[in-house]
């Protein structure tokens, strides 16, 4: 489904990417790990085509489609949805509005039809309750006064009501105490399907006890170190990034 | 040589006879200065040059076109600058003329008006009004471009409290030249909310002046809305003469293509404990150009004054400009007042967030533009209203600023 290819990206001229390669498919969960400063934000913004991203060498590709050659809302379009670390706080756009929006915006490039007020709130009241989200975080301005794990959260219902077929994960755990954590974890699993995949950015393993990944991956330095199975998390936790480091050196 | 004089001395000697009062003296006031250039002050940023060298015939009363409405409350309509009795169901004064002591204005463009404006209404509000009051100023430009100038005056007595919604709207397409004064006495105790809603035909050449003077804790809130005409100006001249008034101004533009939004404030808090605010927001596409000028003057003995004004201009362009300039003039030592201004375009960060949720860039940017003007529209407490200025957004939106 997602098959990056010796990807060497810069941003400000500054090579930051060395050569990543990775292959995801349908129905996996693959979990990118690495320490701070190794590329795993750079590496999500390269795949949802942030502007200033620079793709140097490499391809990726997304059903077999060349992916970077999409405007971002075309990647949105043909599924791929990016959970920011930092959700963008976008004062005067409801949270409703944007939401609306944006399913409609997806429905009618799938030949769906768009859903009117009243089917849409239900859709939404449905997604925020199993997420914890009240309806008056849901009035409010987007991600405006949020606090850090409501924004995560709002990143979930997102998640939720646009239904993507490649979900990427920047650093959703950062920021949500444990019970925010399960929370949001329970909703990705609940999101798990043989036809959905999913990359899961984190410098930590914790998220990791809660979405188990089938495959995890160690970046640093711009690079894949090492890959392996989720007991691979553990093992970091246990022993920490320097190892791998140094074994890589 | 003064900018303009001539060919208005011809107008203005055209239509002398018909007009009531002794006008002579605004004439010679305005002849002595003529239209203003770049090199007064005040007008730095927006030149008259080219509007000074058309020629506009007086408009003439047209008693038989149809205006448009927003709603169906009290109203008063004019049509050129005059009067339409038979479309006004407020009863309202008329203006009778300078009374021959013009040569006060300092302003040339207000001489011009006191001398050749035919007609005007004055508004008396003695009590509470519950609902608005729709004032529509609409201009034919008709086969030769017409000159249209009224002269206005809200009066609000004390107790008095009314929604006056003044609406610039132009009657077909083609040229001509509104240069129009409201005048705004709020008494003590009184509220007033103002809006102006400005939708001139784009070829149109807009000036309006307001000068306002507010009593003991007397409230205006004035709002103005500009995305018509060609050139346009909106010019506040607001003196605080009662303790503890409060006097808000906010704006709202969107322009685009060759337009010119010239915004002008001017505050003298004479009085202490009264606080002003000002908030302007304007989208500015194109090769259009915004210009936002406020002053706020604290006199001497004035203390206590909250005083704050803020600009903020959003470039959907790289040929957009915005030239602003706050003034801070403050002769009394205990009072808290700020400017800020900020320019810039559309914040990336938030561009890229809605279109990864697969919200196209069009219009992603156009729920940034709604987001960023917002902050003034969605305060109109009418609904018709409210949605009159959202329309005009969407169309601006539409036509691809
Ligand atoms: N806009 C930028 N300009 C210059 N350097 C950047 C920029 N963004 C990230 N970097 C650098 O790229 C490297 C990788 O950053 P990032 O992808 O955020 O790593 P991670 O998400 O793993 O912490 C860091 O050294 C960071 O300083």
């Amino acid at each position: 489904m997602l098959e990056i290819r010796d990807l060497h990206a810069s941003v400000e001229d500054q090579a930051i990417l060395n050569g990543v390669s990775l292959s995801v498919g349908p129905g996996e969960v693959h979990a990118v790990m690495g320490p701070n400063g190794s590329g795993k934000s750079t590496l999500s913004y390269v795949l949802s085509g942030r502007e200033g991203y620079e793709v140097d060498r490499g391809e990726v590709l997304y059903d077999g489609r060349d992916l970077l050659e999409l405007e971002p809302e075309e990647r949105a379009a043909a599924g791929l949805f990016l959970a920011f670390q930092y959700p963008v706080e976008i004062p005067g756009v409801g949270t409703m509005t944007f939401l609306r929006t944006a399913l409609n915006a997806l429905r009618r490039g799938r030949g769906e039809d768009e859903l009117d007020a009243m089917q849409f709130l239900r859709v939404v009241r449905q997604k925020a309750r199993a997420l914890g989200i009240g309806d008056d975080m849901l009035k409010r301005a987007l991600n405006v006064g949020f606090s850090g794990g409501e924004k995560k959260r709002n990143e979930m219902l997102q998640l939720a009501i646009l239904e993507p077929r490649l979900a990427i994960l920047d650093e959703t755990d950062s920021g949500l105490d444990i019970d925010a954590l399960k929370v949001v974890a329970e909703g990705v699993n609940a999101l798990r399907s043989p036809d959905r995949a999913m990359l899961i950015i984190t410098h930590y393993q914790r998220l990791l006890d809660h979405i188990v990944p089938d495959r995890v991956h160690v970046l640093a330095k711009g690079r894949i170190l090492r890959s392996g199975g989720s007991e691979l998390a553990r093992e970091l936790e246990a022993k920490g990034y320097a190892e791998i480091l140094s074994e890589a050196a | 040589m003064t900018l303009g004089v001539d060919s208005y001395r011809e107008a203005f000697e055209s239509i002398r006879a018909s007009l009531p009062g002794e006008r002579d003296a605004a004439f010679d006031a305005f002849a002595a200065k003529g239209f203003p250039t770049n090199r007064v002050e005040a007008w730095k940023y927006t030149s008259l040059r080219p509007l000074a060298r058309q020629r506009f015939r007086p408009a003439e009363p047209d008693m038989e076109a149809a205006v448009p409405l927003l709603g169906d409350g009290p109203r008063i309509v004019l049509v050129n600058g005059f009067l339409r009795e038979d479309l006004t169901t407020v009863p309202v004064g008329r203006w009778a003329g300078p009374n021959g002591r013009a040569d006060a204005e300092e302003e040339p463009l207000v001489a011009l008006n006191a001398a050749m404006a035919g007609d005007g209404y004055v508004l008396t509000i003695g009590d509470a009004w519950e609902k608005p009051i729709e004032i529509v100023h609409a201009t034919a430009p008709g086969r030769t471009g017409p000159v249209a100038q009224s002269r206005n005056r809200i009066v609000v007595g004390p107790g008095g409290e009314a929604h006056v919604v003044e609406r610039h709207v132009g009657l077909g397409s083609g040229a001509y030249f509104v240069n129009g004064v409201t005048g705004i006495e709020v008494a003590a105790g009184g509220r007033l909310r103002h809006t102006k809603l400005q939708e001139e035909g784009a070829d149109a050449h807009h000036l309006w002046f307001m000068p306002a003077r507010l009593g003991p804790d007397a409230v205006l809130e004035s709002t103005v809305f500009t995305f018509g005409a060609r050139l346009s100006r909106n010019q506040i001249e607001a003196d605080i003469l009662g303790e503890g008034a409060e006097l808000s101004l906010k704006g709202a533009y969107a322009v685009a293509g060759r337009q010119l939004a010239d915004h002008t404030s001017r505050i003298e808090h004479r009085a202490a404990g009264a606080t002003s605010r000002q908030v302007y927001k304007g989208a500015i596409g194109g090769q259009a150009r915004g210009v936002f000028q406020g002053h706020i003057i604290v006199a001497e003995g004035a203390q206590k004054t909250d005083g704050h004004q803020l600009n903020r201009a959003l470039l959907l362009s790289g040929r957009a400009e915005i030239d602003a300039k706050p003034v801070l003039e403050i002769y009394a030592d205990d009072v808290q007042c700020s400017h800020g201004a900020t320019a810039g375009d559309i914040d990336g960060d938030a561009l890229f967030y809605l279109r990864t949720r697969g919200i196209p860039a069009d219009t992603a940017r156009g729920l940034l533009v709604r987001a960023f003007l917002s902050e003034i529209s969605e305060e109109l407490p009418e609904d018709a209203l409210r949605r009159a200025v959202e329309e005009r957004i969407d169309a601006f939106l539409e036509a691809g600023a």
